[in-house]
């Protein structure tokens, strides 16, 4: 079981189906949750620059208000970091220019399709514990 | 007596020398006779007498040769007759014979014989002295006189000549039978006839003429001499030469007697003035139509030109040809080979010919000339070659442009049919050349104007022509026409010129020449219904044309071009293209114009923007083609102008559309997406928490709701994806891998079903597409085959490829339930149809199946048979095929 997943997303249907699923599952110990990118940005990057604890997956959505996904990325690649976090993009979005786009991420692992189900956070477990 | 004479006399009787030298010298023969006695032999006849014959003494005596040898017998009977008469009456009948001898060599001497008698003491005759002088050259001058005289009697009775004597004093006229006859009276009708009678019959503008040829004899010609018209019993004038000469003056010196002889010079008169008249007639009519004419007289090998040849072929008007000089004018080759041989075979066979060739003249340039020859042939020997000569450059350069060789050959094989003919325009009497009755099929008799040429004419025809020979008759105006004229079972079209002598506000004479030009009018008709037809297609075309040279300047563009670009042609005319080419899309026209003047494409079509008058941009569907001219040179160019602003405009809104309802589908799909996929998530957690609710009615239905919405939006997303994708670029893959893939993914059912496969894939096969789709369509036909495999019997399936020309195909052919493709075949590829009862059967798979093949520029065709099985066959496009 991993310590902190962080959940970026401006759903929060999307929040509590996903924090319900993780915790029947034992996914995590605790979350971090954002609301928007912005947000994210604004408390993350100070903390990854500090070298505070930080969590050790981040499941990001694309489309959100304010600062979207893509944005966010453009952050995190600028601040150079030992502490390997993964970073998943989960959207709603099938469109594949969005999948190769975030395939020329290194920093992206892969590229899930929401909704999240049982069976999927058991496939990430799996994929994380590799 | 004279005392000499005595002397003489006496001397001769004394001295036998005087009398011997007399007989050798004076005469041509002496003789003596024996009259008591009288027979051929009786006699002596001199040396001198032999010698006139040819015989020497020597053989006389030897040959015994007597008178009876060499007198003429006749001659000699009538001699001897009168000798008889002589003596017995000297004074009445004086002894002068003319006796024909004959000489040695056999001809004949005429001598004259005269003889005296001489008598004895008693007064009675016993002796005949006579003399023998040749008279042979007197016989022949007097022969000839006589028919010299014969002769000329008969020259001036046979011929009709008349002499007369004019007695100037008395006025009286003598004359001869053929004088009166010249114009028609017998001499008893004229009888005694005074020059001031004559005159009466004299043409009054001929009077002058026989003054002044009077005037001039009296001044010292040798001769008066004129040419007069008298009038005729008949009525008509009668043209008479007169020679005549004073022959007697008084005893003042002024003339007395004048005397002449006339014959009749009527139809030599006549030839002359048609000769005149003819060859001012061809004259005329070849400064009219530029013909020339030529002739080489072999009898005195010189060659005569006119000088509209000698124009043409830029010769000074004094030049004078040989034959060889004439072919250098034919250019080298066929051309000059044509000439000669056309020349050779007119002198030898009198055949005529007719062609036309290239003409090289000194300075001028090349052109095409037609040449006619006509051979006079008479007594098998051909005495001149004449004929016309005729540029026709313009006619067939043109004719060269549409014609290939072949017709033109045929066409200068026809002879040049040509005739002349003539209205009298007081009595309207036609009169018809010898080859215009073989055109018209006509006599050459006389008509009346309405039965001749008009009679030749259609019917819209004849008011027409007959108003414009009304014209030439009443006011002088040649003209020039062509028409359609009948012919011998034939229509055919004609040149008619006419020419009208008009004087004195009078025609009188209208004549001209009738030329059958039918071919060439034909001809000409086509080109110009041809360029008639074009010149209709270029001007209302709705499609904008224009033709511009070279320097890419228009020469003429259409009324569509014009509204096209706001411009009037005029104004379009002097525009360079260029400047009215949008900047941006100048560089790739004129590149295309660059390959197109040097030949390395005929064509080219591509849109681009121009300017409209009023300064927008304007696009236009440009299809530009060269045209050559018959050397292969680009010589203008072609274009058609599409205006297509409209087009483009509708197809960039379109394209703003399109991208539109792309943006919006994917808005939709992935809100969609998002809100069925919490809805999921959300009944998913239900059933980890709360288990026991979903035996739940209700939420039983919730969950069949949301996965059912769940497929409906993964299918639209994946429809959206598809032609959203269609750009994308294809890459090769092996065909034979991904067909193996497919069956692997699907091995477990293959299992399940106990599915027998039958594969017959080339594995070289490389086609090109987006793998994931090609990965989506087997697996879809695949499960497709097995979904609705027959339950009653075993399932097979046969996979097989095959290359064409195009595309590389793969059938895939089960043996399952078919599809009635008569009912179904027009849906079957449609969205949400199903064709089974089956419970997976969700009629989506077909559809994005043949969405995706077309996005990849393939094919997909099913043939089915209900309970015998189906055949999908895909086409795909090739590796390095695009």
């Amino acid at each position: 079981m991993i310590n902190t997943a962080c959940i970026i997303d401006d759903d929060p249907i999307y929040i509590f189906g996903t924090k319900k699923i993780m915790e029947a599952t034992n996914f995590c110990n605790d979350f971090l949750i954002y609301k928007n990118g912005k947000d994210a940005v604004d408390d993350l990057i100070p903390k990854i620059s500090a070298g505070e604890s930080l969590p050790d997956v981040i499941l990001l959505d694309l489309n959100m208000p304010i600062m979207d996904g893509w944005q966010v990325l453009d952050e995190l690649v600028k601040i150079p970091t030992d502490h390997k976090i993964k970073i998943y993009i989960v959207s709603s979005s099938v469109n594949s220019a969005d999948v190769e786009r975030a395939k020329s991420y290194s920093l992206v692992s892969n590229y899930l399709i929401k909704p999240f189900s049982v069976d999927k956070i058991h496939d990430l477990m799996k994929d994380l514990e590799n | 007596m004279d005392v000499l004479e005595k002397e003489l006399k006496d001397l001769v009787k004394k001295d036998n020398k005087i009398f011997n030298f007399i007989e050798n010298h004076v005469l041509d023969g002496i003789w003596y006779w024996n009259i008591e006695n009288c027979n051929h032999l009786s006699g002596w006849l001199n040396d001198t007498f032999w010698k006139t014959l040819g015989y020497s003494l020597k053989e006389i005596k030897e040959q015994n040769i007597t008178l009876v040898d060499v007198c003429n017998a006749e001659d000699m009977v009538r001699g001897e007759q009168n000798l008889h008469l002589h003596i017995s009456n000297p004074k009445k009948y004086p002894f002068d014979e003319n006796i024909r001898y004959t000489h040695k060599e056999g001809h004949t001497i005429w001598l004259n014989v005269k003889g005296t008698i001489v008598y004895t003491k008693e007064n009675k005759p016993f002796r005949m002295l006579g003399t023998h002088t040749s008279i042979t050259k007197l016989k022949e001058a007097k022969s000839k006189l006589q028919d010299k005289v014969q002769y000329y009697e008969n020259v001036i009775s046979g011929v009709g000549i008349g002499s007369w004597e004019y007695n100037i004093k008395t006025g009286h006229i003598k004359f001869n039978d053929c004088w009166a006859e010249l114009f028609g009276y017998t001499p008893e009708e004229q009888g005694f006839i005074t020059a001031t009678k004559w005159k009466k019959y004299l043409h009054p503008d001929d009077i002058q003429i026989i003054n002044d040829a009077y005037e001039k004899h009296l001044v010292g010609g040798p001769y008066s001499e004129s040419e007069f018209r008298l009038k005729h019993k008949d009525g008509h004038w009668v043209w008479i030469v007169s020679r005549a000469r004073i022959i007697l003056y008084d005893t003042d010196g002024n003339p007395e007697i004048i005397a002449g002889l006339n014959s009749d010079i009527t139809e030599r008169k006549v030839n002359e003035q048609l000769q005149i008249k003819n060859s001012d007639l061809m004259q005329r009519i070849n400064d009219a139509a530029r013909i020339g004419i030529w002739e080489v007289n072999l009898e005195t090998n010189i060659i005569y030109w006119n000088d509209t040849i000698k124009e043409m072929l830029g010769v000074p008007k004094d030049y004078q040809p040989t034959l060889d000089d004439a072919y250098l004018f034919f250019q080298e080759g066929e051309h000059r080979k044509h000439i000669i041989s056309a020349i050779v075979k007119g002198i030898s066979t009198g055949e005529n010919f007719d062609f036309e060739a290239l003409i090289a003249p000194l300075d001028n340039a090349v052109f095409w000339g037609r040449v006619i020859g006509i051979s006079e042939f008479k007594n098998g020997q051909c005495k001149r070659l004449y004929g016309f000569f005729q540029d026709i450059n313009e006619q067939t350069k043109t004719t060269k442009e549409l014609l290939n060789y072949k017709t033109l050959l045929e066409r200068s094989n026809e002879v040049a049919k040509i005739g002349s003919w003539e209205v009298d325009p007081e009595t309207q009497e036609v009169y018809y050349g010898d080859s215009l009755t073989t055109l018209l099929v006509a006599e050459r008799n006389q008509y009346n104007l309405e039965d001749s040429i008009l009679k030749n004419i259609k019917g819209n025809d004849q008011e027409w022509v007959k108003a414009i020979m009304n014209k030439a008759l009443t006011q002088g105006d040649d003209f020039d026409i062509e028409l359609q004229l009948q012919g011998h079972n034939r229509h055919f079209w004609a040149r008619i010129i006419g020419i009208s002598d008009f004087e004195d506000g009078k025609c009188k004479k209208l004549y001209g020449l009738i030329q059958d030009i039918d071919a060439s009018k034909k001809l000409e008709l086509e080109l110009s219904l041809r360029e008639e037809q074009f010149r209709q297609t270029f001007w209302y075309a709705n499609v904008g044309m224009t033709l511009f040279n070279l320097e890419g300047k228009i020469t003429s563009a259409n009324p569509s071009v014009c509204r096209t670009f706001g411009f009037s042609e005029e104004e379009l005319l002097k525009i360079p293209i260029a400047e009215l080419s949008h900047p941006d899309d100048l560089a790739t026209s004129q590149e295309l114009m660059r390959e197109l003047i040097a030949g390395e494409r005929d064509n080219f079509q591509i849109e681009k923007r121009y300017f409209h008058k009023n300064g927008k941009a304007i696009w236009v569907f440009l299809s530009t083609s060269s045209v050559k001219n018959d050397q292969g040179k680009v010589s203008h160019f072609v274009s058609q102008i599409q205006d297509i602003t409209e087009n483009k405009k509708l197809t960039e809104s379109l394209q703003e559309h399109n991208n539109r309802l792309l943006n919006f589908a994917h808005i939709v799909s992935h809100n969609l997406r998002s809100h069925t996929g919490n809805m999921a998530m959300l009944l998913d957690i239900n059933k980890v928490k709360n288990g026991n609710t979903m035996d739940h009615e209700i939420f039983q239905h919730i969950k069949s709701a949301s996965d059912n919405m769940s497929d409906t939006v993964n299918h639209l997303t994946e429809i959206v994806e598809i032609n959203s994708q269609v750009k994308e670029s294809l890459v090769p893959k092996n065909l034979s891998n991904y067909v193996a893939r497919a069956l692997q993914n699907i091995k477990h059912s293959i299992e399940e079903h106990q599915i027998e496969i039958q594969l017959d894939v080339d594995p070289q096969l490389t086609v090109r597409v987006v793998p994931a789709y090609l990965e989506s369509i087997l697996l879809n036909l695949l499960t497709n085959a097995i979904k609705y495999r027959a339950l009653d019997r075993p399932c097979t399936i046969k996979i097989t490829t095959e290359v064409s020309e195009k595309f590389i195909s793969l059938a895939i052919i089960d043996n399952g339930l078919g599809i009635d493709l008569e009912k179904n075949g027009d849906r079957l590829f449609g969205m949400y149809k199903t064709f089974h009862e089956h419970k997976e059967a969700r009629g989506i798979g077909l559809f994005i199946s043949k969405n995706q093949i077309e996005a990849m520029g393939g094919k997909i065709e099913v043939s089915s048979r209900v309970d015998k099985g189906s055949t999908f066959k895909i086409q795909f496009k090739y590796e390095y095929n695009d």
